[in-house]
């Protein structure tokens, strides 16, 4: 597909079109939108204006709720094709692949904490109406403050990093009851007087993930919405600690994403434009005749198929996980399921990393002018891989394999 | 022993006299070049090399570093390493038995009584080599010291046992570590044929095999107090000794990978046969194959100029002992380590990857490389040396002075 998100959204590709009923079916529905987002990814990269439309592309393409539950008109998919659906979209462009893997977490987070009663009613709510998640939930800063106001809570504070939240429809909070230390996440409305967006995410690469920070001033939720309370007490459960190992993976995912998205630019542009090199002394007619590039190419796509291949096995341990019962879960499981996905995010890492800079090294000089646009991959690579040290998670797949301790659940593992 | 009573590695120069350092290396070179054709044999058959050692020591090569106070050419570490290197392209076990023999004379020249230094010197000067009796079996770290040595007057008594003691069984003297009374650690220099020294031929390495590297048993070993060279200040002190002794494995490892470059290199032109999607006549003209060459080359080119920066460095100290000056050495030799660590490793592996399945045949015994690589870069933990870069960059923090830095 070679439209533009723009005509995309007006030319309704979809229209008529039978929705996907398989994993298979919804994976080409993502590469197709992947497509289309490729097609200006560095033109929109350039503008950073709010992207609205590409959520609202998300949204036409029916992968908004493609975790929704099958009778209020989800797909009712697992998180392993989740998983491989951001990694499309990314290849795509990053940063929308980042804001569709945030709102599949964000969208399973009363999964994650809530009652059965407000896991339905959120399920029913957004898959209803087809609604986009944000979240402003960064560990790093001050929690939010929560204070009590009768049978409410309200909410106040700053956030750093709010992704996707400005162009969402709910937004997940998160913040401590004053005078305890209680947790409590909420689910409320993103457009709302309480909440102002300082639009401030100006970083160097995932420009478009309207990342920016966020005041939270009297934002108000029944206490009865407070996830997971019942009677004001939280029913904690380990499910809960999958919140983790399910984000980590889905970074893994469009940093994977990303890599493969440089990889086919790279090629793309190899194959039209890079020149022999005339004074190797084993000239060729075209580049793609040179032994080294070939053997450049071919290093890098097994990197990546190898990293992608360990990110499905994590993809389908940690899916598995998600969709079995809820008390079920032990926290040996979820400690498996961590460490290898901590293997998946070093690896994810370094293939994104290296596949950013090694296409310019394979296409030439030439594709470094500004209107080809290949440092768009190592930019978003760059920027998201450094949400947390990925030194750590080598520790943690260190510490598994000398002394068989899975890690233990915190903001970033 | 007195310099009228030759030692064992003989005395054939009727005048030896000190040889300049480049003619020093020149030597090396020719040595080298017959070492390496028998390299291979000697590993197999796990042959001390006492004749190769004897013939270093004869032609002055192992005297090279002797201070020009004492009649030696002071070639410092710049000579020390490269005779390393040279020696260990063709043998790596033949460099590695000089090791501590460079070592000591430098603890000597510290840390040695005018007499031991006198004595010490004019000896090597005639071919005399000395061998290290450090490390202990057991222990909770290698710091942890057993040997004791008991003084009396002008006499010193030592007794222990030392393992890993590195040229210990073509040695003249040994250089022993033991603790007195006090707590205090000296290097104890004893005679190898001295009453009460047993030299056990017990080195059973997958690597380095020729090394003479035995157990030392000392039982009331007698020696004049004037033997013994207190050891904290030499070691700890800012004159790059650390760092000279370190040079010397990292020398050992940049050899050992051009050593095995060069043999693969071989192979490739004389006995590999060209993969057949090249579509050319000879494997070294397969560019996938030159590619890879092209690859390994740097990392051993890196290594190289590594230590001649290091070298460069740890013979700064000899002028300038200041803490910046030694740090300097440290981090310069800890740089050279590492990337002779990896350039051992990684050509000794690539070796076969480059010469096909032929390679593998245990006939040509090219595994030796990997496996003196992988054994000799264990002698003390890598790691440890990217933390000390890594420290300095970061924190500005100096690398702690000790042996093996």
């Amino acid at each position: 597909m070679t439209i533009t998100v723009q005509e995309a959204l007006s030319s309704s590709p979809w229209a008529g079109k039978d929705r996907p009923a398989t994993p298979s079916g919804w994976l080409e529905r993502a590469s197709d939108v992947a497509g289309i987002l490729a097609t200006d990814a560095v033109e929109r990269d350039r503008a950073q204006a709010v992207p609205t439309a590409e959520v609202q592309l998300l949204k036409d393409a029916g992968l908004v709720t493609l975790l929704g539950p099958v009778e209020h008109g989800g797909a009712g998919e697992t998180w392993e094709t989740a998983y491989q659906v951001i990694r499309e979209i990314a290849s795509g462009d990053g940063s929308i692949g980042q804001l569709i893997g945030y709102h599949y977490l964000w969208a399973w987070a009363v999964r994650l904490v809530g009652t059965p009663e407000q896991i339905a009613a959120v399920e029913e709510l957004y898959t209803t109406q087809n609604l986009f998640f944000g979240g402003a939930v960064n560990p790093r800063d001050n929690d939010l403050t929560i204070r009590e106001d009768g049978d409410e809570l309200v909410y106040n504070g700053h956030k750093s990093f709010s992704t996707g939240s400005k162009v969402s429809d709910l937004t997940v909070l998160e913040g401590v009851l004053e005078g305890t230390d209680k947790h409590i996440f909420a689910i409320v409305p993103s457009q709302q007087d309480g909440i102002t967006f300082h639009d401030d995410w100006d970083n160097l690469g995932q420009r478009l993930t309207e990342s920016g920070s966020v005041s939270i001033t009297d934002v108000r939720i029944p206490w009865a919405a407070a996830a997971g309370y019942v009677d004001k007490e939280l029913q904690e459960l380990t499910y809960g600690t999958l919140n983790l190992p399910t984000i980590q993976l889905i970074f893994a995912n469009f940093y994977l994403g990303i890599a493969k998205g440089g990889l086919k630019a790279g090629t793309a542009y190899a194959r039209e434009n890079t020149r022999a090199w005339p004074y190797g002394g084993d000239n060729k007619e075209s580049a793609h005749e040179e032994w080294y590039l070939l053997e450049g190419y071919g290093r890098l796509q097994s990197q990546l198929w190898a990293a992608e291949a360990l990110a499905d096995a994590a993809g389908g341990e940690i899916s598995g996980l998600l969709h079995a019962e809820r008390e079920a879960l032990t926290a040996e499981q979820r400690g498996h399921a961590a460490v290898r996905i901590a293997a998946v995010k070093q690896l994810a890492t370094d293939v994104a990393l290296e596949a950013g800079t090694k296409i310019y090294e394979l296409t030439g000089a030439r594709a470094s002018r500004n209107s080809v646009g290949l440092d768009i991959f190592w930019r978003n690579a760059r920027t998201h891989t450094l949400h947390d040290p990925v030194a750590y998670k080598r520790r943690e797949v260190g510490e598994y394999a000398l002394l068989g301790r899975v890690p233990q659940p915190t903001w970033y593992t | 022993m007195t310099i009228s009573q030759p030692p064992r590695s003989g005395i054939l120069h009727e005048d030896p006299g000190p040889r300049a350092v480049p003619q020093l290396l020149d030597a090396t070179r020719e040595f080298a070049a017959t070492f390496a054709a028998t390299a291979s044999l000697r590993d197999t058959a796990r042959t001390i090399p006492s004749e190769e050692l004897n013939a270093l020591s004869e032609a002055g090569v192992l005297a090279a570093t002797v201070p020009t106070s004492h009649g030696g050419p002071a070639g410092g570490a710049t000579a020390a390493f490269e005779i390393t290197r040279l020696l260990a392209t063709a043998d790596p076990s033949i460099a590695q038995i000089p090791q501590s023999h460079f070592v000591y004379l430098r603890l000597a020249e510290l840390a040695g009584s005018p007499t031991l230094r006198e004595e010490i010197f004019a000896e090597v000067l005639n071919g005399a080599r000395i061998a290290n009796a450090q490390s202990e079996r057991g222990g909770a770290t290698i710091t942890d010291i057993r040997t004791r040595v008991a003084i009396a007057g002008p006499q010193a008594t030592v007794d222990g046992e030392k393992f890993y003691s590195t040229g210990s069984l073509l040695a003249d003297w040994l250089a022993v570590l033991a603790r007195d009374a006090d707590g205090a650690d000296h290097i104890a220099f004893v005679r190898s044929d001295a009453p009460g020294v047993t030299i056990v031929d017990d080195w059973t390495g997958m690597g380095q095999r020729t090394t003479a590297s035995g157990t030392v048993r000392l039982e009331g070993v007698r020696l004049p107090v004037t033997h013994l060279a207190p050891r904290a200040e030499a070691v700890t002190g800012p004159h790059g000794y650390g760092a000279f002794a370190q040079g010397l494995h990292a020398a050992i490892d940049a050899g050992l990978a051009r050593g095995a470059l060069t043999e693969a290199a071989q192979f490739v032109q004389t006995s590999s046969r060209p993969w057949f999607e090249a579509g050319v006549d000879r494997a070294d003209e397969d560019p996938l194959l030159v590619q890879r060459f092209g690859e390994l080359e740097v990392e051993v080119r890196a290594a190289e100029a590594s230590l001649i920066a290091a070298a460069v460095a740890a013979d700064a100290t000899t002028s300038l002992q200041t803490d910046e000056s030694a740090a300097e050495a440290s981090l310069a030799v800890a740089t050279a380590k590492v990337l002779a660590d990896r350039a051992a490793i990684s050509v000794t592996n690539a070796l076969f990857e480059l010469g096909g399945t032929r390679a593998s045949d245990e006939r040509l015994n090219l595994h030796r490389h990997w496996r003196n690589a992988r054994t000799h870069t264990l002698h003390d933990p890598v790691r440890w040396k990217l933390q000390h870069l890594g420290r300095w960059t970061v924190r500005g923090e100096h690398p702690p002075r000790g042996p093996q830095l």
